[in-house]
Formats: structure tokens, sequence, C-alpha cells
């Protein structure tokens, strides 16, 4: 699902990834941690394609994407489904049409879309809050509509970036099980994180940055 | 994307976010109806003028004037002459007399001025109406040419001449009317830009979440499009309820004794045509507005 081969991200004279090599299988969960800093975000960005890498190559869903015209991009974005910290959920928007719009913006019908954010919504347990506005749920809550919305075009590979950086351990839990079951439903997931309780708990491969060198990869088991 | 769905996408999501912008997009619409009123109003004008000039130029009337001290025979001699044109359809004699109170009748604000002259100082003339076939420059020249020559004859004129004087006058008011309204629709433009460029900055976020779940740029953009549109024909419409307004106190002003020439005006409000050239400029103007505003939307995070 993921390949990156010599992957190297430089802004100017700064160099925030520096050679990355990895893989990550179809169906797999992943974790990516690292110190602030580390490069995680940087990656992340280069997986959805938000930048292109300095030098190297780097294969997502069978797409190359230092070669990838820019005009390909929503059809690729489409094929993924995105998780950030900040939920990045519209404010004026309900709940229900911050998922259902995806579906619309990506040309299902009008019914579908409503179909399918009924569903999602209902998947991740906020389905009672479909009519409030972002603002007036909890930030478990608000994540969960950002994992459904996320799911909208059934992706096939899921990215969260720090998905649970701003929630309680109990709700950043809550967070991780929907993501194992959207893995069990065959859809491929790397969460970046820099929580080591919630990797521990998870017990997954992961994959650790720092300074932006890949310098382990874990297998699945207990990460300290 | 089928297209069905992009036009309902773009326009509901445009209508909403109108809605929710209301205040900030109340003086694009505001500045795009005033800048359709001018430039409607310059159209609505020269082409009811031209409609005067039509229905002048269809009823194909020339005029020969008489001498004051034309003689009987040389009167006879004229109206003969006139009668045997093959382009002549019809044709009728005017005394002095009865120029003078036609004179009253169609200027009855100016009648009194006559009393106060010493004589009549309108000629008779024959009022003839030229068959349709020479209804044009060359046919009326060569009669007008002949009846000229005549003895008797002060001068014969044609509608044509002064149709032409006038067709002027009403190009360079449309000439006008292109000037000031081009100029006020180009501050349409500015306004609706700028308004497009603050509801764009405003919705920052969800156009990078837009992006980011793979919508294409032309719905990203369509709405703003959309929005551009909406406000121009808004605005259009209204410059058209203005406008019809205005016609019709212009209409109650012209029946209520405006004279004869403007008596002579068909008084038409839009035709068809006329009427979608409106909203279409206004749609425009919105829609360069928006594509103006682009450059606001293209700098956020893709």
């Amino acid at each position: 699902m993921i390949r990156c081969f010599h992957v190297t991200k430089r802004y100017g004279a700064i160099t925030a990834l520096r050679d990355i090599s990895l893989h990550v299988e179809e169906g797999e969960f992943v974790f990516l941690t690292g110190q602030s800093g580390a490069g995680k975000t940087t990656l992340m960005r280069l997986l959805y394609r938000a930048e292109l890498p300095s030098s190297g190559q780097l294969i997502v869903a069978g797409r190359n994407l230092a070669t990838m015209p820019k005009r390909h991009v929503p059809r690729f974005r489409r094929r993924l489904g995105l998780v950030f910290q900040d939920f990045k959920l519209i404010e004026d928007r309900s709940v229900f049409e911050n998922v259902a719009l995806v579906g619309r913006v990506v040309g299902l019908s009008y019914t579908e879309s409503q179909r399918r954010a009924n569903e999602l919504l209902r998947l991740v347990g906020v389905d009672g809050r479909a009519q409030l506005a972002p603002a007036q749920i909890s930030g478990g809550e608000q994540q969960r509509v950002a994992i459904s919305r996320a799911l909208m075009t059934a992706p096939e590979l899921l990215l969260a970036d720090e998905p649970t950086g701003n929630l309680d351990p109990d709700r950043a839990i809550e967070i991780m099980r929907i993501f194992r079951a959207i893995n069990r439903r065959g859809t491929t997931v790397l969460v970046a994180t820099h929580d080591p309780d919630l990797i521990a708990a998870m017990r997954r491969r992961t994959l650790i940055l720092e300074g932006g060198l890949l310098r382990t990869l874990t297998a699945a088991r207990k990460v300290s | 994307m089928r297209l069905d769905r992009y036009f309902r996408l773009c326009i509901g999501e445009a209508a909403r976010g109108l809605l929710g912008h209301r205040r900030t997009a109340a003086p694009a619409i505001m500045i795009i109806a005033v800048s359709m009123v001018v430039f409607g109003g310059f159209v609505l004008v020269s082409d009811n003028l031209n409609g005067m000039l039509e229905s002048w130029r269809e009823r194909g009337h020339a005029q020969v004037f008489l001498d004051f001290d034309v003689t009987a025979s040389e009167r006879q001699a004229v109206a003969d002459a006139i009668r045997d044109s093959a382009s002549v359809e019809s044709f009728r004699y005017l005394s002095a007399d009865d120029a003078a109170a036609q004179f009253r009748q169609d200027f009855q604000e100016l009648g009194d001025l006559l009393a106060f002259l010493e004589s009549n100082p309108l000629p008779a003339s024959f009022v003839v109406t030229v068959s349709a076939s020479a209804r044009h420059e060359e046919a009326l020249v060569e009669l007008t040419e002949g009846w000229e020559s005549m003895p008797g004859v002060d001068a014969a004129q044609y509608d044509l001449q002064v149709i032409r004087r006038l067709e002027l006058g009403v190009n360079a008011l449309r000439f006008v009317g292109a000037l000031l309204g081009g100029a006020v629709l180009l501050a349409a433009i500015i306004t609706t830009a700028n308004v497009i460029r603050v509801l764009v900055v405003s919705r920052r976020r969800e156009i990078v979440v837009l992006r980011l779940v793979g919508a294409n740029e032309s719905v990203v953009r369509g709405r703003f499009l959309a929005e551009g549109a909406i406000q121009g024909f808004l605005g259009s419409v209204l410059a058209l309820i203005a406008l019809y307004g205005i016609y019709k106190i212009g209409v109650a002003f012209i029946t209520a004794g405006g004279g004869p020439l403007l008596a002579m005006i068909p008084l038409r409000f839009f035709n068809l045509t006329l009427f979608a050239a409106i909203i279409g400029s206004g749609v425009a103007a919105g829609l360069v507005g928006a594509l103006l505003a682009f450059g606001a939307a293209t700098r956020l995070e893709r």
C-alpha cells in the first residue's frame, strides 16, 4: 500500500526527512511515532500529496506521488481517508452535513450521501448527535465525526496524524478501537502519534522517526 | 461528477454562502443593480428612440414646401407632378393656415407665439407618402430634387434626412451609455471580486477540507463562481425592476402631454433579447468578479 524509497524532504536549509525507506502492506495497521519535530507530520503530508519529496520515490495505493500530475491529486485523495489532530470539521455545518458534504463533493447523489453519512455516523456511535454543530459535542465525538467523514469515500488507506492529540486517554483508546475495527474491514491504517501508551496498548508494528531519520521498525510488540 | 449533481451542489452551496453572508453580499448586489440601471437605462432610451426612427422611416413621408408667392398654376403643376409619380402612394395639400392650425395643435404651449407674429411664417406644402418600394435614399433624393427644381417650390425634404441626423444623436447617446455603463460595471466587478474574496477567506477551512477529501478544483471554485453569478443575477433583476418603474413613470409623463415628438416614440420596455442581455450582463459581471477573486482561494493549502 505504501512504498518509500530513499525519500528526503528539505525546506530550504532544513532537512525534515532524510533518506526514508519503508513499506506498509495492504491491510496492515501501523504506527508512526517519534518526538515532536521528528518529521511525522511531514511524512504524512508527503503520503497524502500535500507536499512533494525533495528526492526519492513514494508509491501510495499504486500511484507514484513524485510524478503524479496535480490534476490527479483529488482522485488520488478519494482513495485515502484523512484524520487530523484538530479534526478539521466545518464549524457552521452540523455533524451530519460535515460528513454528507464529502459524498456530494466527490460526486455521490444527494440520497446516497445522506444514506452513507447516516450509516457511518452510526458506525462510530455519534448518530444521536447528527444535527448538532461540532462546537456542541465533545472532542472525542468530534474526532469520531472526522473519522466517519474520512470513511465516506470508502478509502483503501486511512492516514491519521496525531488523532488523539487533543483527547484524554479514555477517549484516545476509544478512537483506536474504531481504527482497529476499520482495519479489520480491510482498510490499511497508518497512525502518527507520539503517545507511547497508546502504541503499547494497541500492539502494532511501529515506525520510529528521530530527527528526520527512520531509526527503528519495531515488530508488533509492546513499545516502551 | 454528473453535471446535474455538479450544478445542484454549486448553486446550493452558493445560495447557502450568500444567505450566511447577507451583509457582505448586499453591497455587491446593489452596485451591480446600479450599474445595470445606468447601462440598461441607456439601452432602454436608445431602443425606444430607435423604435421611433424605425416607425418614422416606415412612414415614408416627404414634404414639398411652396414659395409664399406661389401662383395657382404653379401649385397645380406641382400637384400634378406628385400625382403622376409612380413612387407616390398618396399626398395631401397642407395650406399655410392648416400648417398654423397643425402647429397650434402639436405645440399647444408655443401656439400663442403665432399670434404675436404679423404674418403666418409657415408655408403651404404638399405632404407626400412615398410608396414602399421608393423608401430608400436614392429614390427619395431623385424625387425631391425633381420637385425642388419646379417653379413655386421652396424646398423638398424627406424624413430620412431628419432620421439620419437623429440617428447620429442616438449613436452618441449609446456611446455615452456604453462609457458610463462600462465604468459602473467595472466598479461592480471589483466590488463583487472583493466580496467573493471575503467569502473565500471566511471559508478557508472549508476549502482546505474539501481539497483534502478529494474535491476537484471545479467543485471548490464552482461554488464561488455560482456565488458571483447569483449576485449578478439578483443585481440585474433588481435593476430591471427599477428600470420598469422608471419606464412606467416615463410613459405616464409622455402620455400626459409630452409633445408630438415624444408621442412618436412607440414606448416599449425591453424585448426578450434585451431582457436576456441585461440579465446576462449582470451574471457576467458577477462571474468575472468571482474569477478575479480566485487568487485568494488558490493560495490556500492544497
